[in-house]
């Protein structure tokens, strides 16, 4: 795969939702970028004062190199304003012939020539422009995740305010790909020498909106909401009159939203090598699942041993505990352990070095480590004759039936890679 | 701020173990002025308080002193002794070995920093060792019995009773009754009278452990043992023996001065003085003869830095195994409060293959101690052993310390470097060892727990000796029965380097009583001189 990383990066809208996330991967890779905004850039990246409505000078920018052209117009689309957008690429066009630069081109899912809206049909007009003059485009889909931002901000506020949302039926689909996921399919569309100038579309595969809704309120903000079934339609109405486009000054954005046009990516990701991570681990704050799945390998790990759901406290140790002693990445057991703790059974195996006996052992000690733990190994049932006995022999009989069910059900688990056995 | 101490002090202590403070008190008494050097690490979360089962049951933030805020528990996992993993003894072991610079291989190094030192966590077993379990002690060991009595009585030693242990423990002319044994400890020794006669036959003896706890409240503020049962963890009451007691007591002597926060790496002759030097090659005190106590390992290195053309030297550690045994009448007695230090001792009298141990009861003991040594099941294992436990015992047992062949190497850059081995005559005298106890625990209706009987790891036992040995004629690098090391005029050496033989029983005792004679020895040379 022939990059380049030496050649300079200019990046227009670099302050934006997804200029800032681009702009500190491509820094993060070595590239040299000038990030071309209003505003300036952020400290250690070289700064080009770009406004959309600015006459360009060609000297200002970087000979050979790649232009990714991220800045648009975010407010209420007027004619004017789509003349504007135009034009400014239209100049950027001219200094990239100029200066043999390389031009990227971030449309829309919606940029088709027959749009609904306008704003879909401005991104088409612009999309030709750019690929007329040997360029490419690249178009994403619905973008969310890390700091909000975008289209993906105002669904994150709306979500934060509202107690009710949405559950607009027919549902819409959308096709969400993360913000850092898109950046780093920019930074290969920019760089790679060995790709095609031509459009390439980033995005899932369709999924319902009220799964994106629902990812967006239980993982993000960790919140439960009331869902109002709404038609989409009346949505669709309300943002097609005057006054609605008034009181809903997105209401351009949220048509296009409701009315995506569905894009097929699964070629161009792999033409890419780009694996878009999936809904849940994007939707978090950190941007992936590792600590959720951390929680859920605690879930699993103590369960196993108090024999009931492990307190919030115990759980947030065992957490610290991985992260602070261990590599802090769960490790591998099956994510219904957590809904069935007993069953880990299935996958221990005795004593030994892999990472899952030791994080057995630890769930052991943060376990007992607490005042469910004196309950479950201080039981005052056991004091007497009948009690112990009792108890002791059930849980052999119950060590005789996991490990006959183990054995039974080896072959299948021993399909799926063993838990621990890479650490 | 040592400096400005050192100046008016005839003698540097390095060490406030118990050594250190065993030999000090001599010193001090005889009108000799003391500079006390050491690491001056203290602790940082208290140990528990109140009763076991009432703290497990109902304080939230047990996990403090049983896991810790660093995961001490964790961290330690695979350490042989529950005593590293207890979060509150974590400050005595902390930074020792990085501090004093000592790399092991296939050897635990243990040692502290902590004001106290070692004696911090330590079982407190004591005994006297025997005019003939001794090799090579360079005086006669009656001259040991006027620093055993003063020591024992000092620190506190309970457990005389008159059983088949008091020849063994050769200390209850100084010692306080032993405390109430709990109901299974109780039940063992019974059984062990009954069968006094075949348990004799066969060389093995039992009878209350002798050991350092009080049973009476001190006017120095030290209180009786109150079975609270979390010895493991340190005890809140001060009943058990620390060398911080002795500390706080020789603070109270005018000629004594105490500096915490130093790890020292050599000395340096300075014409009739000697300066002590730190890692970082400041002088911290000065003195024309200094004492070394600072730990076998750590005394060891500064001797040889010192000696500079002496590279190695040998080391003896105990080789150690610990068991469990199940009282099989006792399934489902109530868990009753029992204290956390040893209860029983036992001893099998074969000559060069003795051996000896104590027993401990679980009620204080984390169950995952024993879940993570069984074979069943994680989820399993925890519940037979919730059930099991109140009728279980645990036991440990050492060997002599011939059986060990460490070897200890200084390289040029400073570096102490140990290799633990073990003989090949420990393999076979441990099966020995085993067979037996298992036979007399049996007899005793104890079944010693199938797999259980779990050899340690070399060195973890913290039983360190030797190096330095005390001769009649000793040779460069060994000292002279009076501890002055040979090829370093004026430096002393009072901790267990300077024992020329290790026994299978606790050396701690023994050591403190030949710190004791050397401390009286030294003050009478300093009046003289």
């Amino acid at each position: 795969m022939a990059s380049d990383s030496t050649r300079p990066l200019v990046v227009t809208g670099a302050t934006g939702y997804i200029g800032r996330v681009l702009v500190a991967a491509a820094a993060a890779q070595g590239h040299a970028v000038i990030a071309a905004s209003r505003r300036p850039a952020p400290a250690g990246v070289q700064w080009l004062r770009y406004d959309l409505a600015d006459e360009l000078r060609a000297e200002d920018f970087p000979a050979d190199g790649t232009i990714v052209h991220l800045a648009a117009n975010t407010g209420s689309a007027g004619p004017d304003d789509e003349e504007l957008e135009l034009r400014a690429a239209r100049r950027l066009i001219a200094v990239a012939g100029a200066r043999s630069l390389r031009l990227v081109f971030v449309s829309s899912q919606t940029a088709q020539r027959c749009a609904p809206t306008a704003y879909g049909r401005l991104k088409w007009r612009i999309e030709q422009a750019v690929l007329d003059a040997g360029g490419s485009v690249v178009r994403p889909g619905l973008v969310y995740g890390g700091a909000p931002g975008g289209v993906f901000g105002r669904l994150v506020a709306v979500a934060q305010r509202s107690p009710v949302l949405p559950w607009l039926f027919p549902a819409p689909q959308v096709q969400p790909i993360h913000v850092a996921d898109l950046a780093a399919g920019l930074l290969r569309v920019a760089t790679r020498r060995d790709l095609p100038a031509r459009a390439f579309n980033l995005a899932m595969p369709p999924l319902s909106f009220t799964v994106f809704l629902g990812a967006l309120t239980s993982v993000r903000l960790r919140r439960r909401r009331l869902w109002l079934p709404v038609p989409a339609g009346l949505i669709d109405a309300i943002g097609a009159t005057t006054l609605g486009a008034r009181l809903l000054p997105d209401a351009q954005r949220i048509r296009s939203l409701l009315a995506l046009p569905l894009i097929e990516s699964a070629a161009d990701l792999r033409l890419l090598d780009l694996e878009l991570r999936p809904l849940p681990a994007g939707m978090s704050r950190r941007g992936d699942d590792r600590r959720r799945r951390l929680l859920a390998e605690g879930v699993a790990l103590l369960g196993y041993v108090l024999g009931e759901r492990p307190a919030c406290a115990t759980l947030l140790r065992y957490v610290r505990a991985i992260e602070l002693l261990r590599d802090g990445v769960a490790v591998g057991v099956p994510h219904w352990t957590a809904r069935w703790p007993a069953a880990i059974a299935l996958f221990e195996r005795g004593r030994g070095e892999r990472e899952l006996e030791w994080r057995l052992d630890a769930a052991v000690v943060l376990a007992e480590a607490s005042t469910a733990g004196a309950r479950r190994f201080m039981p005052a049932q056991s004091a007497t004759l009948p009690g112990a006995a009792l108890r002791i022999l059930a849980a052999v009989a119950s060590e005789g039936a996991w490990r006959a069910l183990r054995a039974i059900c080896g072959p299948a688990l021993r399909r799926r890679p063993a838990p621990g056995s890479a650490e | 701020m040592a400096a400005a101490v050192a100046p008016s002090c005839d003698v540097v202590v390095i060490g406030s173990g118990p050594a250190g403070v065993a030999a000090t008190f001599p010193l001090v008494e005889h009108g000799v002025s003391v500079l006390m050097i050491d690491g001056g690490v203290q602790p940082d979360i208290a140990p528990p308080r109140g009763a076991y089962a009432d703290v497990r049951a109902h304080d939230d933030r047990q996990w403090e002193w049983m896991v810790g805020r660093r995961f001490t528990a964790l961290r330690e996992m695979n350490a042989m002794s529950p005593k590293f993993r207890a979060a509150t003894l974590d400050y005595v072991f902390r930074q020792f070995a990085a501090a004093n610079r000592i790399e092991s291989h296939d050897f635990v190094a243990v040692g502290s920093l902590a004001a106290g030192g070692l004696s911090n966590a330590w079982g407190c077993g004591v005994a006297r060792i025997a005019a003939n379990e001794w090799e090579g002690l360079p005086f006669a060991e009656a001259e040991l019995a006027p620093s055993y009595e003063r020591v024992t009585r000092r620190i506190g030693v309970s457990g005389a009773a008159p059983d088949d242990m008091t020849a063994f423990f050769g200390i209850d002319g100084w010692a306080e009754p032993a405390v109430a044994l709990d109901p299974l400890h109780d039940d063992v020794l019974r059984r062990y009278v009954r069968q006094q006669a075949w348990m004799r036959a066969r060389r093995f003896r039992m009878g209350h452990a002798r050991v350092a706890v009080l049973t009476a409240d001190r006017a120095d503020g030290r209180r009786a043992c109150t079975r609270s049962g979390f010895c493991l963890w340190g005890c809140a009451e001060d009943a058990l023996y620390s060398a911080r007691h002795d500390l706080r007591a020789l603070q109270r002597f005018p000629g004594f001065a105490y500096a915490g926060g130093a790890v020292v790496d050599r000395l340096e002759r300075d014409g009739d003085h000697w300066s002590v030097r730190d890692g970082a090659d400041r002088i911290v005190a000065r003195a024309r003869r200094v004492v070394l106590a600072a730990g076998t390992l750590a005394t060891t290195r500064i001797a040889l830095r010192t000696l500079g053309d002496l590279t190695t030297a040998p080391l003896l550690t105990l080789p150690a195994a610990a068991f469990a045994l199940w009282l099989p009448r006792q399934l489902g007695a109530p868990r009753t409060a029992a204290p956390g230090f040893a209860q029983l001792a036992f001893a099998l009298d074969e000559g060069r293959d003795a051996a000896c141990g104590f027993t401990f009861s679980t009620h204080a003991l984390p169950v995952a101690e024993f879940v993570r040594a069984s074979p069943l099941m994680r989820r399993s294992s925890v519940r037979v052993f919730a059930a099991l436990l109140s009728s279980t015992l645990v036991a440990n047992c050492f060997l002599p310390g011939h059986h060990s062949a460490n070897a200890l190497r200084l390289a040029a850059d400073g570096v102490l470097h140990i290799d633990g081995s073990m003989r090949p005559s420990l393999a076979g005298a441990l099966l020995r060892t085993r067979s037996v106890l298992r036979a007399a625990f049996l007899r005793a209706h104890a079944i010693m727990l199938p797999g259980s009987f779990t050899q340690g790891s070399i060195g973890a036992d913290a039983h360190y000796a030797g190096t330095l040995p005390m001769r009649a004629h000793p040779r460069r690098g060994e000292t002279s029965a009076d501890g002055e090391v040979e090829g370093l005029p004026g430096v002393l050496i009072a901790d267990a380097s300077a024992l020329p033989s290790l026994p299978a029983k606790s050396h701690t005792l023994a050591m403190m009583a030949c710190a004791d004679r050397l401390g009286t020895h030294l003050a009478r040379t300093c009046r003289g001189g």
